[in-house]
């Protein structure tokens, strides 16, 4: 598909994901990988005022 | 010899401006007040206070001050804002604008170019260039904080024609708008580390210690032969260049023999025992040799023995030295400290997430909320006292926090309720009531030992009920096809809208009455053509109408709005939810699914919280309330209309006023 | 010592009586003013007033000299280390009537603190009361503050055995003049308070007796010898004074104020500075 690349894991790795992605729910391997990824770059891309203002949020009473 | 005549025909005509231009402006300062000199209004607001509970209040006799003002000028519902939420309500009231004019639409707003959620009302920008010295930058450009309303607020008209005006705590008002004569700003003030609130909790119990409580700084600390050295946190040192956090360090010497303990930091020192709190400590934040960052705490001895509790409140701006622009004049805050004392600063003083968290109980949660509402009281009858004529306006927010928390105890049918210990604090909710008749009482004694005709307006933003059912919309909207999350199965979602796969989500929920659709165009990754989004909007209300609620068997949305029905369009329109969901009477939307999370399992559940009263729901159901000393010049029945009714009472024809581009 | 404190704080709380419920600044101008005298006193009487002038003199040669000569480096630079050299000559020779100014202006200042130093405590205002032991004596068994008639102590005792300190928090409840009674294992040790904001002698701390404690402390005769305290102290809030609507430390006013009332009376003293 358009846009798709492949990527080589290590097997044993390919196993842990795939029985995780089931146990936590994923419909598949690429989407528990996908999310992942995702989350991890979320982090990496996270700048310090992100977190102050998620901090901020936070500290709002309505939403405990 | 040439320059002599020169220098006296200048100085003439400079003379003769300087006169002329005197003159006319003592003419329209003198034309501007006209009619309206000597005119007197109060304003109290009473954030949450509600129609229909002080309705039984008055009729059961308990509320003598409010009988007075319903006998003589009235007493009525005032229609709400939609949503009804307090930085929606206060902006609208004091901008006389609906949301779509002053761009507040509910709490939480989210950016759809980054699809980050904030707070609505301000936003503290990082300070511009800085120059670099070894382990040092030096900011060039000072950060700023900037109020995100719009609009123009009623006093403004006011000033213009040079009428005094006296604004203390009006809400989304931080930073101070600089145009009343006097003003304080109040909810939206953040503490020193730029949070609504975020307090410190020192405990030697692990149990506690390894509880993420959010928007708390919780320390593990060990007393070492009965010494417990610590420090408080504070803001990032904007002078270093690697990020790292200030602090100002303490000390606690524990007597547990006697549940006593003594506490230094740095010149300050106090002795309290178990059950204590202490009064305002000022504390430093050294940001470099020689600059600090002045703050003040108020500390709790929780315990010492089995183990060390000890609540210290947000580092609050100290209003003696104020780290940012709290009042107007900046010297005003100073002022009123000097005279009563030290005070909240913070937006909302009361410690509802203490009790939420369990760090309060229900009796030291009273305690400090008495606190806070104390310090606010005090300061009233002085700014009473100095009244002289024009406007004053004086906000009451503690009524409001604490109904939050007490508020099940006037419901039987609540799913917390507890028939043993709720009907006490039954009685603390109806002593917050009169304690705002007391308050009504001291206005119009004041009022009549003045001799001065003076217009009385007491009024509420939104009014309050037992919070039983909490709705996830966002798993309603999973449920029913709209939203789809990245994992579904997900225990703890975190929220922010980042469980939500936008690939396949036409629509999500954020902030606590809001609903958006995941428009091309607008949203980052939106999917939703524009010509669809009126079709998709229609669907959604429907079906929401239609939800019944399986525990009740009630509807559990009885009123859903499209922004283009219920808001002009004033350039937010990006901001604005596409929809918003009036809950139905004591329901509202869930926490988790307000903070943009997807909750699995059932979409509406009990409300277990603490937080136990709320008003984020149909509008019609919480109306707030208006009553005044005498019939208004203007009669205003909704929250929209009042700040126009209070500038007729000093002779404007016209507010909002129209805007130059008009 | 004591004696010496005993005369020197009545004198000084003497002359300010007249101004105890005036605003703290115009006794203080008087006490500047008289101290500006006899500093002008002192300094005609002990230093050597001629060699002043000349080494003034060669001062203002030297800086006369910069002026003249100013596209002439060389001739800067060494007229500057005159100047520099002359300057140290100067303090040199203000340092003799320093020395005989500066035991009387320590004890006066010593007094004065304890007039200007602190306020009063405002009735239902907290403060704390501390008892220091001495390092070599056991831990008090039994220890407790009494407070008489329009005080209260707020706090059970805190032992702190670390700073071997024990502290309270009292309150006043209404203006006057106290005595706190701390009972320390069936001896009996007193200490004042004061309540009233007029410019009085209030102190702070009292001390186990010795030189340097009177010296510094005299506003309050010291504690029996064989008490095994070091200290009683009380923590009056400091006072600030408001000079031309600056506020700040007394001190630094009775310093700015004297400076310029000796500078302006120096030539009918007929004084070189």
């Amino acid at each position: 598909m358009f846009g798709r690349h492949s990527i080589k894991l290590d097997k044993d790795l390919l196993d842990r994901i795939k029985r995780y992605a089931d146990l936590a729910g994923y419909s598949s391997v690429d989407e528990f990988v996908a999310h992942a990824l995702e989350k991890e770059l979320a982090q990496l891309e996270d700048s310090d005022s992100e977190d102050e203002i998620k901090k901020r949020l936070k500290g709002l009473g309505y939403i405990s | 010899m040439l320059t002599t005549p020169k220098k006296t025909t200048f100085a003439s005509a400079a003379l003769c401006i300087l006169v002329m231009v005197t003159t006319m402006g003592l003419m329209a300062a003198g034309c501007g007040a006209g009619d309206a000199a000597g005119t007197r209004v109060i304003v109290l607001g009473f954030d949450g206070m509600d129609y229909e509970f002080t309705r039984q209040m008055i009729e059961r006799g308990r509320m003598p001050a409010f009988a007075r003002l319903a006998a003589s000028g009235g007493f009525d519902l005032l229609e709400t804002t939609v949503p009804p939420q307090s930085p929606v309500a206060w902006s609208t009231f004091m901008t006389g604008l609906d949301p779509g004019g002053h761009g507040i639409f509910d709490f939480i707003h989210r950016d759809p170019e980054t699809m980050l959620p904030y707070l609505s009302t301000t936003e503290t920008a990082e300070g511009g260039t800085s120059l670099t010295v070894g382990n040092y930058q030096f900011p060039l450009l000072g950060g700023s904080v900037e109020l995100l309303r719009g609009g123009e607020p009623f006093w403004n008209v006011l000033a213009d024609r040079g009428i005094e005006s006296t604004i203390i705590r009006m809400p989304a008002n931080y930073p101070p708008s600089g145009s009343a004569t006097r003003e304080l700003s109040g909810m939206g003030t953040p503490d020193l580390i730029g949070t609504y609130g975020t307090f410190s909790f020192y405990t030697s119990d692990v149990l506690i210690a390894s509880r993420d409580i959010p928007s708390a700084e919780v320390h593990f600390v060990e007393p070492e032969d009965g010494v417990v050295q610590t420090t408080i946190l504070g803001p990032d040192n904007p002078f270093l260049v690697e990020t790292e956090k200030v602090t100002s360090q303490f000390t606690l010497y524990l007597d547990p023999e006697r549940d006593v303990a003594k506490l230094v930091a740095g010149d300050e020192e106090r002795v309290l025992e178990v059950g204590e709190w202490t009064d305002w400590v000022p504390v430093d934040f050294e940001l470099l040799p020689l600059q600090s960052l002045r703050g003040m705490v108020r500390l709790y001895l929780r315990q010492i023995e089995p183990n060390l509790q000890l609540y210290v409140t947000p580092t609050n701006i100290d209003p003696i030295a104020p780290a940012l622009p709290i009042s107007t004049p900046d010297s005003y805050a100073a002022d009123l400290a000097e005279a009563t004392g030290r005070f909240y600063t913070q937006g909302m003083p009361e410690e509802t997430r203490g009790l939420q968290e369990a760090i309060f109980s229900r009796a030291e949660f009273m305690e400090q909320s008495r606190l806070a509402g104390g310090d606010v009281r005090a300061q009233y009858q002085l700014v009473l006292d100095q009244f002289d004529d024009g406007l004053l306006f004086y906000y009451f927010g503690n009524l409001d926090q604490t109904s939050h928390m007490l508020f099940r105890t006037t419901d039987p049918g609540h799913p917390e309720y507890d028939a043993e210990t709720d009907p006490e604090y039954l009685e603390a909710v109806e002593g917050l009531y009169l304690t705002m008749d007391e308050i009504v009482a001291e206005t119009l004694d004041a009022i009549d030992a003045s001799g001065q005709e003076t217009t009385l307006i007491v009024m509420s933003d939104h009014g309050f009920t037992s919070w039983r059912r909490a709705f996830h919309l966002n798993g309603w909207l999973r449920d029913n096809g709209y939203l789809r999350p990245h994992n579904a199965r997900m225990e703890n979602d975190p929220g922010f809208l980042t469980n939500i796969d936008w690939a396949q989500t036409r629509a999500y929920g954020l902030g606590l009455n809001g609903l958006y659709v995941n428009l091309r165009g607008r949203e980052r990754q939106g999917i939703v053509a524009p010509e669809a989004r009126d079709a998709l909007m229609t669907e959604i209300a429907d079906k929401l109408l239609a939800v019944v609620d399986p525990a009740t068997g009630q509807l559990a949305i009885t009123k859903v709005y499209r922004r283009e029905e219920v808001y002009a369009s004033g350039g937010y329109d990006h901001l604005a939810p596409d929809l918003v969901v009036g809950y139905a009477k004591g329901t509202r939307c869930s926490s988790e699914s307000s903070t943009g999370a997807v909750p699995r399992g059932e979409v509406i559940i009990d409300n277990l919280d603490p937080w136990s009263g709320d008003h984020c729901m149909d509008h019609e159901a919480v109306p707030g309330i208006l009553l005044t000393n005498k019939p208004l010049q203007r009669a205003a029945a909704s929250l929209e209309d009042l700040a126009g009714a209070i500038l007729a009472e000093f002779g404007v024809d016209e507010f909002p006023r129209p805007s130059e581009e008009d | 010592m004591t004696l010496v404190n005993a005369v020197l704080g009545g004198l000084v709380t003497g002359l300010l009586y007249p101004f105890r419920t005036l605003p703290p600044i115009v006794g203080l101008l008087v006490v500047s003013f008289l101290t500006a005298i006899a500093m002008l006193v002192v300094f005609r009487a002990t230093s050597n007033q001629d060699r002043i002038a000349a080494v003034k003199r060669s001062i203002h040669a030297g800086l006369f000299e910069i002026r003249l000569f100013n596209d002439d480096l060389r001739q800067i630079l060494r007229s500057q280390i005159d100047i520099l050299r002359h300057n140290l000559t100067y303090l040199r020779l203000s340092l003799v009537p320093m020395v005989w100014m500066i035991v009387p202006l320590l004890l006066v200042i010593a007094q004065l603190q304890f007039h200007y130093g602190y306020r009063g405590l405002e009735p239902e205002h907290a403060v704390l009361v501390k008892v220091q032991f001495d390092a070599d004596v056991p831990a008090p068994r039994n220890i407790s503050l009494e407070a008489p008639e329009g005080m209260r102590v707020e706090t059970q005792v805190a032992w702190i055995p670390t700073l071997r300190e024990a502290a309270w928090r009292v309150v006043a409840e209404a203006p006057g003049d106290y005595e706190l009674s701390v009972h320390v294992d069936g001896r009996t040790f007193t200490k004042a308070v004061r309540t009233s904001d007029a410019v009085i002698p209030r102190s702070p701390v009292k001390l186990a007796p010795g030189f340097v404690n009177q010296l510094l402390y005299p506003a309050e005769a010291p504690l029996p010898a064989d008490s095994g305290l070091a200290s009683i102290e009380l923590t009056y809030p400091e006072r600030e004074i408001s000079l031309l609507g600056w506020e700040t430390h007394w001190l630094v006013a009775f310093f700015i104020l004297s400076i310029v009332i000796a500078f302006a009376l120096r030539n009918r003293f007929g004084v070189v500075l």
